[in-house]
C-alpha cells in the first residue's frame, strides 16, 4: 500500500513539474557589458521598455568602471566568456582588430537597419569593405561648456575669435572668477580639451588625413604653437589645477566655481545637473583664429552594441532582436530621454538647454570630424593618447617646453608610426 | 625506516608543491614566454625574438621611462625603508627597554593601515591632499607653508616624496611589531649590564641591540624591499596609470602595468611588459639572495 | 628605572603625534561620509553638521556590499585553511634536519622564490589556464590561485620558526613510540602557533584586499569580492563623495574591529611563542 502511495506521489510530482516547465515561458537572460556604471539605472529604463514588448527576454546591465573596461573585454572575448552583448567605443582601429579576430558576430546581413543610420555614424563600427559589426547607439559632442548665470552677471557674450576668448577670460579673472576649468590628474580627458581648442589652429580634415598617412611631423611649428597656446591659458586655470582630477572638474563646474569648461563632453550634462540642478549651462563653438574661419566640431560615435560570437545560438537570436529594436529612431528618442546622450540618427530632441546648444553646434557648421586625432593613432605602443597626455602633463608642470614635448611625441611614436 | 620516511616526506611536500607549481610557477613561465613575441592582447601573436628587449633598452621613449622608473623606485624605497627602520627601531627599542605602557595599543593602531584595502588608503589620501576638497592644503595655507608644500601631489618635485611619506606611515606597523618582539627577546641582563657600565640608550641601541637582532633586521628589510619594489596599487589609484605628474611617480610597477595593459583606451605591448617584469624579478632575486646569505652568516655568528 | 621624567614625556608626545597622524585619515573619511555633497565641495574644513546618514543607506542598498562580504569571507577563509595546512606540512619537512634528501634545499629555494614575483605577470597566462580547466569565473579557481600565491611566504615563516624547535622534543616523542604524523600534530603544530598566526594575518591581508585577480577571474557579480564590488560602486558614485566614503567606511571599520578583537590573541601568541623558542 505504502509503495503504491509513494509511486502516485512521484508520478503526480513529475507531471506537475513537466507541466510547469512546458507552460512557463522560458526567459532568455542577456547581460550587457559596458563601461558606464553611472548609467545603470538609466539603461534599466530603456530595457524596461524593450522587455514590455519582449517579455521572454531579460536584459541585465553589467557595467564595470571605464579604466579597466577594454582590458577586461579583450580577455573575456578571447576566453569566450564575454557577455552576449558588449559595448564598444569609437576606437575604430581597435574595433576592426577585434572583429578580425572573430570576436563579434557579422551583422552586415543580419542587421539591415544599420544601413539606415546616417553614414558618418556607421564609420566607427564597420570595416573598410563595408562589413558592419556593431549597432550604433549613441554619439557625443565635446564643446566649450559655460555657465550662463556668470556670463549674465558680468555682461558677457560667447566669444567667436580666440582674441575675444582671451579678453573674456581676462575680464572674468579680474572680477575674481576662475575663467577656465582644466585638470591634469585624470589624464584621459586632457586630449579632449587640447583637441577641441586647437582644432582651428592645427587644421581640420587636412590635418587628420596627414596624420593617417603616417607622414605627420609633430615637431612642425603649427603643432608646437598649439602646445604653447594651451600653456598660455594657464593663468586662467584654477589655482593648483595640476592636483585636480576629473571629479573635481565635474563638481567645480556644478557648484559654479568656474565659468567655462573647454572640452566638456555632452555625456557630462546630466551628471552635472545631478550634482546641482540649478546650474544654467550653455555651449559655444570653439573660438577660431580670425573672424569667418570655420569652427570645427568634435563629434564621435560613442557607443555601439556588439553580439559576442561566444554566446549561445539562442542568446544570439535574442540579442539580435534587441539590437534591431535599438537601431531605430524610436530607440534613439529613448536614448535622448533617459540617458541624455545624442543618438545616431541626428534626430535629437532635448529639453535641456546645454544639450540643445551642443546639437546646435553641428547645425551651424554641418562639418563633422571624427574626433580626437590621438585616438586614431593608437595602433601601436606607445599610443598617441599616452604621449600627448604625458606630454601636456609635463608641459603644464613646467618640466618640459613645448618644443621638447613635441619632440617626445615624435620620438615616442617613431617606434611604430609610419612604418607599415 | 628510511623508506617509511620517504613516503611521509612525499605526502607532506606534494600538495603544497603541486598547487604552487600548477597555479603559480607554470603560469609565470608561460608569462615569460611572451617576452619573445609581439603580442596584442597578451596572447602570442608573432614571434619576434629579441625585439622586445631591444625596444625596451633601445627605443628612447621606453628606455627613458624605464630608467626613470628605476630611479623613482629607489627614491621611494630609500625613503620608506630608512624612515620605517629609524622610526620602527627607535620606538620598538624605547617601548621595550623602558617597559613603557601602551605598547600593545600603539602597535595595534600603527598596524591598522596594513589591514584595510589599499584602495581605501589611496582614496582617503587623495582626498586629504586634494587642492580644492582636502584639508591639507587648507591647513598649509593657514600655517603659511612655503609654496613648495602646497598641492604636493600635483607637482613633479614633491609628489613622489609625499607618497613615500604616506607609505612610511602605512608600513611602519610592520617592522615596529617585529622589532618589538625581537628586542624583547634580548636577555635583559645584557642590557642591564651595559647600563651599569654607563652606556646611554643611544649607544646601547647602536652597538648591542642592532647587533643582536641583525638577522631579523635583514629578513624584515628584505621583505619590505620586495613589497616596496613591486609597489603599484597606491600610486595607480592616486596618480593614475601615467605615474604623474610628468612621470615623477612612475615606478616600475606602474610602468609595467601601463606597458602591458595600456591606458584608458587600449594600447599596450605585453611583450615589452614581460621583459620589464623579468628585469624586476632579476633585481629582486639578487637582493633576496644577498639578504639570505647575510642573514645566515649573522645567525651563525650569533648562535648561542 | 632612572629614566628622566622629561625624556619619557617627550617619547609619549611623539607617540601620540604619530598615532594622531595615522588616525586622522580615518576621521576625515568618517567626516566626509556624513556630509552633504555640496558641503563637501564648498566647505572642506567643516565638521559634518547635518549628519547625513542617507549616504550610508545609499551605500548599503546600492553597493551590493553584503554579497561582496560573503564572497570575501568564503574565498579568504578557504584560502587560509589550505595555505596553513599545506605550508605547515611542507615546512615540517623543510625545517627538520631529520629529513634530508638531495633536493631539499633546492626545493626550499624554489618555493621561496615565489615571494618575489609581481603578480601582474601571472594574470593573462593564468586566465588561459583557468579557462582551459573550466575554473574561470569560479570561486574554487580563485582559491587555488590564492593558495598557490600565498604558499611561499607562509612556508618561509613557518620553516624559520619550526627550525627553532629543539630536536629533543621530537626525540622524546619518538622514544615514546610516536609516529611521524603524531609528532607533527602533537608537537610541531602547537609549538608554531605564533608563526601560524603571523602567516594567517599576512595571507588574510593579501587575499582579502586583492583587487586585480577577482576583477579578471570573477565575472559574475554574485561571486565577486569586496574590493571589486567597491570599485564598481565607486564607478557609479565617482563624484558623490559622501556615498563613496560611506561605502569605504563600511569596509574599513568592520575590518578594523575584527582586527582589534583578534589581535590580542595574535600578539599574545607571538610574544609567548617567541619567549618559548
Amino acid at each position: 500500500m505504502k509503495r503504491a502511495f509513494v509511486l502516485v506521489v512521484v508520478l503526480l510530482a513529475s507531471v506537475t513539474l513537466t507541466a510547469t516547465l512546458a507552460f512557463s515561458q522560458k526567459t532568455i537572460e542577456l547581460k550587457h557589458f559596458n563601461w558606464r556604471p553611472e548609467d545603470l539605472e538609466k539603461w534599466g529604463k530603456i530595457y524596461d521598455e524593450f522587455m514590455q514588448e519582449n517579455p521572454d527576454i531579460k536584459l541585465i546591465d553589467d557595467p564595470i568602471p571605464a579604466a579597466n573596461y577594454f582590458n577586461n573585454l579583450e580577455i573575456n572575448l578571447e576566453g569566450k566568456q564575454a557577455d552576449p552583448i558588449c559595448s564598444i567605443w569609437q576606437n575604430r582601429v581597435w574595433n576592426n582588430n577585434m572583429f578580425k579576430r572573430g570576436y563579434f558576430v557579422d551583422l552586415t546581413a543580419l542587421l539591415p537597419e544599420f544601413k539606415k543610420v546616417p553614414p558618418h555614424h556607421q564609420y566607427n563600427f564597420m570595416t573598410n569593405d563595408g562589413k558592419a559589426f556593431a549597432a550604433p547607439v549613441s554619439a557625443q559632442y565635446t564643446g566649450m561648456l559655460y555657465n550662463k548665470k556668470i556670463f549674465k552677471k558680468y555682461d558677457l557674450t560667447p566669444p567667436v575669435t580666440w582674441d575675444e576668448f582671451i579678453a573674456l577670460c581676462k575680464k572674468l579673472k579680474g572680477a575674481g572668477v576662475t575663467p577656465l576649468m582644466f585638470q591634469v590628474k585624470d589624464a584621459w580627458h586632457i586630449h579632449y580639451a587640447f583637441d577641441l581648442m586647437m582644432k582651428p589652429f592645427l587644421g581640420g580634415p587636412a590635418f587628420i588625413s596627414q596624420l593617417m598617412s603616417g607622414k605627420y611631423d609633430f615637431t612642425n611649428p603649427k603643432f608646437v604653437d598649439a602646445l604653447k597656446r594651451l600653456k598660455s591659458l594657464e593663468p586662467y586655470f584654477p589655482k593648483n589645477y595640476t592636483g585636480l582630477g576629473y571629479s573635481d572638474a565635474q563638481n567645480m563646474v556644478a557648484t559654479e566655481q568656474v565659468a567655462i569648461w573647454p572640452g566638456c563632453g555632452s555625456w557630462e550634462v546630466y551628471t552635472i545637473k545631478n550634482i546641482n540642478p540649478d546650474v544654467e549651462l550653455g555651449v559655444f563653438p570653439t573660438p577660431v583664429a580670425k573672424k569667418g574661419d570655420r569652427a570645427y566640431v568634435t563629434v564621435f560615435t560613442d557607443q555601439g552594441l556588439t553580439i559576442a560570437q561566444s554566446a549561445s545560438e539562442e542568446q544570439k537570436q535574442a540579442a539580435l532582436r534587441f539590437l534591431k529594436w535599438m537601431t531605430t529612431p524610436r530607440a534613439g528618442a529613448l536614448v535622448n530621454k533617459y540617458i541624455g546622450f545624442f543618438n545616431c540618427w541626428d534626430t535629437n530632441v532635448f529639453e535641456d538647454e546645454a544639450l540643445k546648444d551642443y546639437a546646435a553646434l553641428a547645425g551651424k557648421n554641418g562639418e563633422l570630424i571624427i574626433s580626437d586625432w590621438a585616438i586614431l593613432l593608437s595602433d601601436g605602443s606607445p599610443t598617441a593618447t599616452e604621449l600627448i597626455q604625458a606630454g601636456i602633463s609635463a608641459l603644464m608642470a613646467g618640466t618640459k617646453t613645448a618644443e621638447q614635448v613635441a619632440q617626445d611625441i615624435k620620438t615616442g611614436l617613431s617606434v611604430w608610426y609610419g612604418k607599415k | 625506516m628510511r623508506r617509511r620516511n620517504g613516503t611521509f616526506v612525499v605526502l607532506f611536500l606534494l600538495p603544497a608543491l603541486f598547487i604552487y607549481s600548477t597555479f603559480f610557477v607554470f603560469p609565470i613561465i608561460l608569462g615569460f614566454r611572451v617576452t619573445f613575441y609581439k603580442s596584442v592582447f597578451g596572447f602570442l601573436d608573432q614571434y619576434v625574438g629579441w625585439q622586445n628587449f631591444t625596444l625596451l633598452f633601445g627605443a628612447e621613449t621606453f628606455r627613458n621611462q624605464f630608467f626613470n622608473a628605476i630611479k623613482n623606485n629607489f627614491i621611494f624605497l630609500g625613503i620608506s625603508l630608512i624612515g620605517t627602520n629609524i622610526l620602527g627601531l627607535t620606538f620598538a627599542f624605547l617601548f621595550s627597554t623602558r617597559k613603557l605602557r601602551g605598547a600593545g595599543a600603539f602597535r595595534n593602531i600603527l598596524f591598522s593601515p596594513q589591514i584595510i584595502p589599499i584602495i581605501t588608503v589611496g582614496y582617503i589620501s587623495s582626498l586629504i591632499f586634494n587642492p580644492s576638497l582636502g584639508t591639507y592644503d587648507k591647513i598649509a595655507g593657514f600655517l603659511h607653508f612655503p609654496d613648495l608644500f602646497v598641492n604636493v601631489l600635483g607637482k613633479p618635485n614633491t609628489a613622489l616624496y609625499t607618497i613615500s611619506i604616506i607609505e612610511i606611515l602605512r608600513l611602519l606597523g610592520f617592522p615596529l611589531t617585529i622589532y618589538y618582539v625581537a628586542i624583547n627577546d634580548i636577555p635583559t641582563d645584557i642590557i642591564a649590564a651595559s647600563r651599569i657600565d654607563g652606556a646611554n640608550d643611544f649607544r646601547i641601541l647602536l652597538h648591542i641591540v642592532l647587533a643582536m637582532i641583525s638577522p631579523i633586521l635583514i629578513t624584515t628589510n628584505v621583505l619590505m624591499f620586495i613589497g616596496s619594489f613591486i609597489y603599484f596599487d597606491l600610486i595607480y589609484i592616486m596618480q593614475g596609470y601615467l605615474g604623474g605628474p610628468a612621470f615623477s611617480t612612475d615606478v616600475l610597477g606602474v610602468f609595467f602595468y601601463r606597458t602591458t595593459f595600456g591606458g584608458h583606451h587600449g594600447g599596450g605591448d605585453p611583450g615589452i611588459g614581460a621583459v620589464i617584469s623579468m628585469c624586476m624579478l632579476l633585481i629582486l632575486a639578487i637582493v633576496a639572495i644577498v639578504g639570505m646569505l647575510m642573514q645566515r652568516t649573522l645567525r651563525r655568528r650569533l648562535s648561542l | 628605572m632612572r629614566r628622566t621624567r622629561a625624556d619619557t614625556i617627550v617619547i609619549y608626545i611623539l607617540t601620540v603625534a604619530i598615532i594622531l597622524i595615522v588616525v586622522y585619515p580615518l576621521f576625515i573619511s568618517l567626516n566626509v561620509s556624513l556630509k552633504d555633497n555640496r558641503d563637501i565641495i564648498t566647505k572642506p574644513m567643516a565638521l559634518a553638521s547635518k549628519l547625513k546618514f542617507d549616504n550610508y543607506k545609499n551605500a548599503i542598498m546600492k553597493g551590493n556590499l553584503l554579497t561582496s562580504y560573503k564572497n570575501s569571507f568564503i574565498i579568504t577563509g578557504c584560502t587560509l585553511v589550505s595555505v596553513i595546512a599545506l605550508s605547515s606540512m611542507a615546512s615540517y619537512i623543510f625545517a627538520r634536519s631529520h629529513f634530508s634528501f638531495r633536493l631539499k634545499n633546492v626545493l626550499f629555494f624554489y618555493v621561496i622564490l615565489g615571494m618575489m614575483i609581481p603578480v601582474a605577470v601571472l594574470l593573462i597566462p593564468l586566465f588561459k589556464m583557468l579557462n582551459f580547466m573550466g575554473l574561470y569565473n569560479t570561486r574554487i579557481g580563485v582559491i587555488m590561485v590564492y593558495t598557490a600565491k600565498s604558499i611561499p611566504f607562509a612556508t618561509f615563516i613557518l620553516t624559520d620558526f619550526m627550525r627553532s624547535i629543539q630536536a629533543d622534543f621530537f626525540e622524546a616523542a619518538e622514544m615514546d613510540g610516536a609516529k611521524e604524523l603524531a609528532k607533527f600534530i602533537r608537537i610541531a603544530v602547537p609549538l608554531v602557533m605564533p608563526a601560524i598566526a603571523t602567516a594567517a594575518i599576512f595571507t588574510f591581508r593579501d587575499v582579502w584586499n586583492d583587487f586585480f585577480m577577482p576583477l579578471i577571474f570573477l565575472r559574475d557579480p554574485r561571486i565577486q569580492t569586496l574590493p571589486v564590488g567597491l570599485s564598481r560602486f565607486m564607478g557609479q558614485f565617482e563624484n558623490q563623495w559622501g556615498i563613496l566614503y560611506a561605502g569605504l567606511n563600511l569596509v574599513i571599520f568592520p575590518l578594523l574591529l575584527m582586527y582589534y578583537l583578534l589581535s590580542k590573541q595574535f600578539i599574545k601568541g607571538l610574544t609567548s611563542g617567541a619567549l618559548k623558542a
